[in-house]
């Protein structure tokens, strides 16, 4: 485990009553990166994300966030860590402006201004009351309470769901826009491949509770290939891993990692989408599902 | 953290000011009515019941209209209770279930206020409105009672309006659905729960612990016997809460259960029915005199080692009582606000 990572989580398993949400995840996120969590729904995404930000504990297993592990209900750590609920809570009956109010209050460091120019940006007036907003302006005025205090770690649980394409573009330049003005990590979950391309530099897939892929971006979609095929072969470049043989199924695809350079010309390889990796592993992960 | 709490329960806050002045409106109103016509009432020319014919018209009204006020109390007793209690209830559910089921705690505990600060500030705003807000429904009612002064004070409700018990049970019911909000999540549930939790506790206290807070009087009844008057309870002064009136054993100082009771004041009977047999050699009972009567109950008394008795609480420990019932409604609120403080850390969001 480095002492340099950001997110720390080192065996960290949780179980609510009758359902495992995580099992046995090991992950160390390294500082400045954007980090995507993708997976499907039910997969264990929010719950990573609220342990992270201290919201519940691990069953079992230790998370450390900047190098300190234990607690992390303490001031201390939370003005360091921003979070933002993938339900955008927010007081309902609260204005824009009572909402800045209340986070103002909340927080050992908050830039009035930087909340202000953000929403002024968006559109959003000050007056207007929260039940009012839409549920754009609600994620954006969430992000905005985020952003403002200017954590070295934000953590967002599918900031962009349900957001009209606009919306969703506002939001995510919002979010752009402070990563390159600081020194500041981000873990965001989202169903947004699309967005993980855009906006993020490093890969997190969750599937059925376990961290099935944790790397850099450009390194996964570097070192994976597909190799189109309708024989039986059972040989396969050297220093290649299949991750998921679709031979006998529609498109006949074998999906591999690739742990050494091709050199065999034999082999027609082709660079496969992030969509195709990240669903390769999602549906792989189904067989570990029953384990226990 | 605090004006968030007084910021989100601003309108209940309000609200239930409004629901509290309308009832001081209406005690002030009934408590004056009550006074007036108790006045007219006692005095001339009713001079309480022994009026002349010629104001019969007049007193019939005043005492008509003074009963049937003082008939009704009970009823507004009872609405002011729950309004106390629903007000302590509201604020309590609202500060903690209201934040889980609305999924605001999440944002509450991830700014960087730890959850024990949260948890400190918060409550205590609630805690605060409650005290505000049933203050002046206890001070009200304290001289709403005196004014028409229905029944004794330690009549179990009459008991939680007067004095400042009243403000002790709502902080407990805050209290109470402050914690129960960590776990339920559900303010509607909770605040209907926090009511019922609130009353069935004065209930308890008053049918079992109410007589151990202060030292109780016993009144031996021998002399009342041998008068022959039932009616009158001449040791046991006016307005005092008799809790036990009965046979016990000579020398026994606790309170027997009532199946004690019951085999005690049979003895009595079938011994007083054996002597006015050998003594007045005929039956039924009911043709001796009362003195007759009291003699041979006297004497089964002695023959059975036990005698009558009343066991009281004076209207004097009135307030001593009401202090030490508070001290405990208002410990057991601390030990419920302090099970909050340690729980809040270990509970999820």
């Amino acid at each position: 485990m480095s002492a340099a990572s950001v997110v720390e989580l080192r065996g960290v398993s949780k179980v609510y009553r009758r359902r495992i949400a995580l099992r046995d995840c090991t992950l160390a996120i390294p500082p400045g990166r954007v980090v995507a969590l993708v997976g499907s729904n039910g997969a264990g995404k929010s719950t990573m994300l609220r342990i992270m930000a201290g919201l519940t504990s691990p069953s079992s297993g230790e998370v450390s966030i900047f190098g300190h592990p234990g607690a992390l209900d303490v001031a201390s750590h939370l003005s360091r860590v921003g979070y933002l609920d993938q339900d955008r809570p927010l007081y309902r009956g609260f204005r824009v402006s009572e909402m800045l109010r209340a986070a103002a209050r909340s927080n050992e460091y908050w830039n009035d201004q930087l909340a202000r120019d953000y929403l002024a940006q968006l559109g959003i007036g000050l007056e207007q009351r929260i039940r009012q907003l839409s549920g754009g302006q609600s994620a954006q005025v969430a992000l905005t309470l985020c952003l403002a205090t200017e954590p070295e770690l934000l953590i967002l649980d599918e900031p962009a769901a349900a957001l009209d394409p606009a919306a969703r573009q506002d939001l995510l330049q919002l979010l752009m826009q402070q990563v390159s003005g600081g020194n500041v990590s981000v873990v965001l979950s989202t169903h947004a491949l699309d967005d993980v391309v855009a906006i993020c530099d490093y890969l997190v897939v969750v599937a059925h509770g376990r961290v099935v892929v944790s790397d850099d971006l450009e390194f996964i979609l570097q070192s994976h290939r597909l190799m189109r095929s309708t024989t039986t072969q059972d040989h396969w470049p050297e220093g290649a891993v299949v991750i998921e043989d679709r031979r006998g199924i529609r498109d006949g695809m074998v999906l591999l990692r690739m742990e050494l350079p091709v050199t065999d010309a034999r082999f027609e390889l082709e660079e496969p989408t992030l969509d195709e990796i990240v669903l390769a592993y999602m549906r792989r992960s189904t067989t570990w599902a029953v384990a226990p | 953290m605090i004006w968030i709490a007084w910021r989100r329960l601003r309108s209940i806050i309000i609200a239930s000011a409004i629901a509290v002045a309308i009832v001081v409106a209406v005690a002030l109103s009934t408590g004056r009515t009550a006074q007036r016509l108790g006045n007219e009432y006692l005095h001339a020319p009713c001079h309480g019941g022994g009026w002349s014919t010629a104001n019969n018209v007049f007193c019939s009204k005043v005492a008509g209209e003074y009963y049937s006020l003082r008939g009704g109390q009970g009823n507004f007793i009872l609405a002011v209770i729950v309004v106390a209690l629903a007000i302590a209830s509201v604020l309590g559910a609202a500060t903690v279930a209201a934040e889980f089921d609305r999924g605001t705690v999440r944002w509450a505990w991830t700014q960087s206020r730890s959850r024990r600060r949260w948890w400190g500030e918060s409550s205590m705003v609630a805690l605060a409105g409650t005290a505000l807000l049933v203050a002046p429904l206890a001070l009200i009612m304290s001289w709403w009672e005196g004014a028409v002064s229905y029944g004794t004070r330690f009549d179990s409700q009459v008991f939680l309006v007067d004095g400042w018990i009243l403000l002790a049970y709502a902080l407990l019911v805050t209290s109470f659905t402050l914690v129960a909000g960590l776990l339920v999540r559900h303010p509607g549930w909770l605040v209907v729960f926090g009511i019922l939790v609130g009353m069935g506790t004065s209930y308890t206290v008053n049918k079992e612990w109410r007589t151990d807070l202060v030292a109780t009087r016993t009144s031996i009844l021998a002399d009342k016997v041998v008068n022959g008057n039932f009616d009158q309870l001449p040791n046991v002064p006016y307005q005092s809460d008799v809790y036990y009136s009965g046979f016990r054993p000579t020398g026994q100082s606790s309170i027997p259960s009532p199946s004690q009771s019951t085999t005690f004041q049979t003895q009595i009977s079938t011994c007083s029915t054996a002597v006015s047999k050998v003594v007045l050699g005929k039956t039924p009972r009911q043709s001796e005199s009362n003195a007759q009567s009291a003699e041979i109950e006297t004497t089964c008394e002695h023959q059975l080692g036990l005698q009558l008795v009343e066991v009281y609480i004076p209207e004097g420990e009135f307030w001593a009582l009401q202090d030490r019932e508070g001290a405990m409604v208002l410990g057991a609120s601390a030990l419920l606000w302090w099970s909050g403080w340690w729980w809040v850390r270990r509970t999820r969001a």
